[in-house]
């Protein structure tokens, strides 16, 4: 599973994930990506890639308690593995590379 | 406040479990958290966009995950289906006997559909010539108390509509009669609309040639202008533009042709229209004068329900203000869709939609059986696949492609049936609705929509029982086991198709002997010996009675003096084929003590000569004489019925005299001097009371003609020849024979009862090739038990016994089903029969026999077989 390659996508929930530790969740990841890049995130969409990461086994998963605010039902929260954080070191590395000598165009 | 439950509805039925839970919390916790900041309804819309978003993401990820747990190999769906498509008219072309029986089964039932649909189509959904046919309300008269539902109206009443009515923006009415038509080659009979100067506008009809009428043409004194119909000009005018400005003579009038009528509005009764003309609306015309047809355009904002309203207000106005004519008649306004229908034929041809849907169902559920024995015996290959991985929907695709390639097939050779019938149709109907059978672009559309939907119909449950059916245990199974539940589906097919075919069976057998019960009945004169002609006197050249009665003495003694002829009369309207006249009279024992209680019978001049020439036997006294005449004593003869209704007996009629006595015609004592047999009255399965009056005291100046031999077509050229000489300008039809207009006149139902015993038959064939197939597929699953049980010593026979009682265990219960749906279907459609009861249990009976005979064939070579295994060769195979 070394070379998993992320999607644009797929790195944003990685990224938000690692920020977030582990109490990260769908309304929360959509929240956090939402107000950095402007979208307008689908929770379908980052559960969509959630799922993914689960099974190339880049995530654990827990399930939270029921909450009133959710209609009683149950949250799961993920958090990233060594495996999640190696991909998304390479996946970034790898753009790091193709920016490097770049800065000034890009603000990086 | 919640989110929208519509919304959580879709998340839940795209999403499966275990995401659906945490998304639909998710959608909750944000749309909770929404609420307060953005307000109700951009918090609902919020949540609905998330909602179909991941609906739709949910939908891919998860066929991602179960069908192709290898994303690198995933190709585009389309890609799928064609790949099936392919391998599924593979698997048809392996097995071409199974294919064979599929298409054969589905061009049958689907030919069939087409047919019937392409019968009711011209009905249901060809557009009408009409302009805006939704913002038309038809104005019919109507007397519960005389049963008229679709009366007409009279002109005086049309024009108080007209003036006062505020639903219609236009109100236009049109008659129909006959004229002679002169001044171009030989004179001609022609059939005339009369219509007001706005029917055009109303019904937005655009002239072919020339122009249609103008405001202030049907004022009354106007000259005379007229549009030609289209066929008319065709045939007469051989399509000749600079006919347009022409003048002819109308019954002596002169007109104009001003142009040619579109040809699109021949439709129906408009086919037999010839010529239309302005109708004058003439205001000082009786009110109970009732010969117009009325219709309005509705104005802007009116619609049907409150022109009804209104016009039945009116309609209670001129009952009171003219209580004599007007008294219990009422109006009703109705749309174009049930004013240009008749009442039985949607009976008729929803029992026939009602048939052929069974002998689709039946088809189905023969293909539906076939099938699932194909998939049971796949059953391990299917249970492989699905273990190796393949999705439900990968495993049904081909099933379902395969079966919609034979259902094209299929359909495409119904099509050829259809075709086939409709040329038949066309061939042989005179009723203008079946003439207008054709197959045309809606009807290839309903061809092509049955074509796929069929082939699915049958093989869904086949291909859902095997997706379901195929688990491990299969795997395990040995060869021939049949699955259980597959026994029973097969079972519940049968019972259907026993119970439609039944239903059907019955319901034919009650039309076809309905329709046998209408051919055979006596009509009450010699149909096959009698030519017969209507004619019409031109009004300028016979202006008085003394003329008219000449005529048409010096015509009946010609013609009876054609070569060949054995006689010949005339009659004011053919007993049986014209509209009928009814006359009331006083002066019997049975004379009611209310006007409309009034004796009444339909009423007939004739010539001395019709009696014999018809073959309308004279029962007691004598028939009419010359010295009938205008200086002699008054005389009618009644008919059987009449006699006996009002004088009790046949001879207390014969010298009495009874006052004839109607509100156009002064009152005539006549002395009834015979009475003579019943004809059948125009509906043909009753007899009115009827009486006849003598022409040379009653003259008419449009008469039918009837001259009799043992072969009356031979007399067609005699009696023209002789119409010629007597008077050029009396335009005549060509003549017929009274043999040949009753075939006219039956041909729509004889068409109609030969596709019911056709799809009755075919519903019989199939439940019993139904039959066949599934127990000689049981018995050969069943082998093995079978040996088994010969070789513990059980007899041959009870083998046989007991395959035989199986099938008919199964029968039995269709037919018990089949009876119920049969008498339902049969009281459903009682309007349509006559002579025999909806419950007549002869038909039952003879049917429900008929039906198991079949099925004990159908059984006998499965029990056969059964019978004769060889339990030695069965046991070592294994």
């Amino acid at each position: 599973m070394g070379d998993v390659i992320l999607g644009e996508f797929e790195q944003l929930v990685l990224l938000a994930l690692v920020r977030q530790g582990n109490d990260a969740y769908g309304v929360s990841l959509a929240a956090d990506i939402a107000s950095r890049t402007g979208r307008n995130v689908s929770i379908g969409a980052v559960y969509k890639a959630l799922d993914r990461f689960e099974d190339k086994g880049l995530v654990a998963t827990r399930i939270g308690e029921p909450t009133a605010e959710r209609g009683g039902r149950r949250k799961k929260h993920y958090r990233v593995l060594a495996a999640g954080q190696r991909a998304l070191k390479t996946s970034i590395g790898a753009i790091r590379n193709m920016t490097d000598g770049l800065e000034a165009e890009f603000k990086l | 406040m919640r989110p929208p439950r519509l919304a959580q509805l879709v998340v839940w039925l795209f999403v499966a479990e275990p995401d659906r839970e945490f998304l639909l919390g998710d959608l909750d916790e944000q749309f909770a958290a929404a609420l307060p900041r953005d307000g109700r309804g951009r918090a609902t819309l919020h949540y609905w966009n998330q909602a179909m978003r991941s609906a739709w993401h949910a939908r891919t990820a998860r066929r991602h995950r179960a069908a192709n747990p290898h994303p690198a190999s995933a190709r585009p769906d389309m890609f799928n289906v064609l790949r099936d498509a392919r391998l599924g008219i593979r698997t048809a072309l392996r097995s071409p006997g199974y294919s064979a029986v599929a298409v054969l089964t589905m061009a049958l039932a689907i030919g069939a559909n087409t047919l019937i649909f392409s019968i009711a189509n011209p009905l249901v959904l060809r557009p009408l010539p009409i302009r805006h046919p939704n913002s038309l309300g038809w104005v019919w008269n109507v007397n519960p108390e005389r049963g008229i539902d679709r009366g007409r109206s009279s002109i005086a009443d049309v024009l108080d509509w007209r003036a006062t009515a505020t639903s219609f923006s236009a109100i236009a009415a049109y008659d129909q009669r006959g004229g002679t038509l002169t001044g171009h080659g030989d004179a001609e009979r022609v059939q005339i609309m009369r219509a007001t100067a706005n029917l055009p506008d109303v019904w937005g009809l655009r002239a072919a040639t020339g122009r249609l009428f103008e405001t202030g043409e049907d004022t009354p004194g106007h000259p005379l202008v007229a549009a030609l119909a289209y066929h008319y000009w065709q045939k007469s005018f051989q399509a000749d533009p600079t006919v347009v400005g022409r003048q002819f003579l109308l019954d002596g009038t002169p007109l104009t042709i001003i142009g040619v009528m579109p040809a699109d509005i021949e439709i129906g009764t408009l086919e037999q229209i010839d010529l239309w003309t302005p109708l004058p609306l003439e205001a000082t015309t009786a009110r109970d004068d009732r010969t117009l047809r009325a219709v309005g355009m509705l104005a802007p904002g009116a619609t049907l329900a409150s022109a009804d309203r209104e016009i039945t207000r009116l309609a209670a106005a001129q009952a009171r203000a003219y209580p004599k004519t007007n008294q219990r008649w009422d109006a009703r306004v109705v749309s174009t869709n049930i004013a240009i229908t008749g009442d039985n034929t949607w009976v008729i041809l929803g029992l026939l939609g009602v048939i052929v849907t069974f002998v689709l169902l039946i088809a189905c559920a023969n293909l539906a059986n076939l099938t699932l024995a194909r998939v049971v015996s796949r059953r391990q290959e299917l249970a492989v696949r699905l273990a190796l991985g393949a999705s439900r929907l990968q495993l049904i695709r081909p099933l379902i492609l395969e079966s919609v390639f034979l259902g094209v097939l299929g359909g495409l050779a119904g099509l050829a049936l259809a075709w086939f019938g409709v040329r038949g149709i066309q061939a042989t109907a005179y009723d203008a609705l079946l003439r207008a059978t054709s197959i045309d672009r809606n009807v290839l559309i309903f061809n092509g929509v049955l074509s796929i939907l069929t082939p699915i119909l049958f093989s869904l449950w086949p291909a859902l029982t095997a997706g379901r059916g195929a688990t491990a245990d299969t795997l395990r199974e040995t060869r021939g086991s049949s699955g259980r539940k597959a026994g029973r589906s097969r079972q519940v097919l049968l019972v259907a198709q026993v119970a439609m075919a039944l239903s059907l069976l019955v319901v034919s057998g009650l039309l076809v002997q309905s329709e046998l019960y209408v051919t055979k009945i006596k009509l009450g004169l010699d149909a096959d010996r009698v030519l017969t002609f209507r004619l019409e006197l031109p009004l300028d050249r016979y202006t008085d009675d003394a003329a008219r009665a000449r005529f048409v003495k010096t015509m009946t003694d010609e013609l009876a003096a054609v070569p060949g002829a054995e006689g010949a009369g005339a009659v004011s309207t053919l007993p049986l084929f014209d509209t009928e006249v009814t006359r009331t009279f006083t002066g019997t024992p049975h004379d009611g003590s209310k006007d409309t209680d009034r004796p009444w019978a339909s009423w007939f001049a004739a010539t001395p000569g019709f009696f014999k020439t018809t073959g309308v036997a004279l029962v007691a006294g004598r028939g009419f004489q010359e010295t009938d005449g205008v200086s002699g004593q008054s005389v009618a003869v009644l008919s059987r019925s009449a006699a006996e209704k009002y004088f009790d007996r046949i001879e207390n009629a014969v010298g009495r005299t009874v006052v004839i006595a109607d509100r156009n015609t002064p009152s005539r004592a006549v002395t009834i001097v015979g009475v003579c047999a019943d004809t059948r009255n125009s509906q043909v399965i009753g007899v009115s009371p009827q009486m006849y009056v003598p022409m040379a005291q009653w003259p008419m100046s449009a008469v039918t003609v009837v001259m009799r031999s043992p072969a009356p077509d031979t007399l067609s050229a005699g009696a023209r020849a002789v119409m010629r000489r007597l008077d050029p300008f009396v335009g005549v039809p060509t003549p017929k024979s009274m043999h040949q207009m009753v075939e006219e006149n039956l041909s729509s139902d004889v068409i109609l009862g030969w596709m019911l015993i056709g799809f009755a038959g075919l519903a019989l064939a199939l439940a019993a090739a139904g039959l066949y197939g599934v127990m000689s597929y049981t018995v050969g699953q069943r082998r093995r038990e079978i040996g088994v049980r010969l070789a513990l010593g059980a007899a041959p026979a009870a083998i046989r016994r007991m395959i035989l009682v199986e099938g008919l265990q199964v029968t039995g219960v269709g037919i018990g089903i089949g009876l119920l749906l049969a008498l339902l279907l049969a009281k459903a459609s009682a309007s349509a029969l006559y002579g025999v009861r909806a419950s007549d249990p002869a038909t039952y009976v003879v049917f429900t026999a008929a039906l198991v005979t079949v099925a004990i064939g159908a059984l006998w070579e499965p029990a056969l077989r059964a019978m004769r295994v060889d339990p030695v060769t069965m046991l070592r195979s294994e």
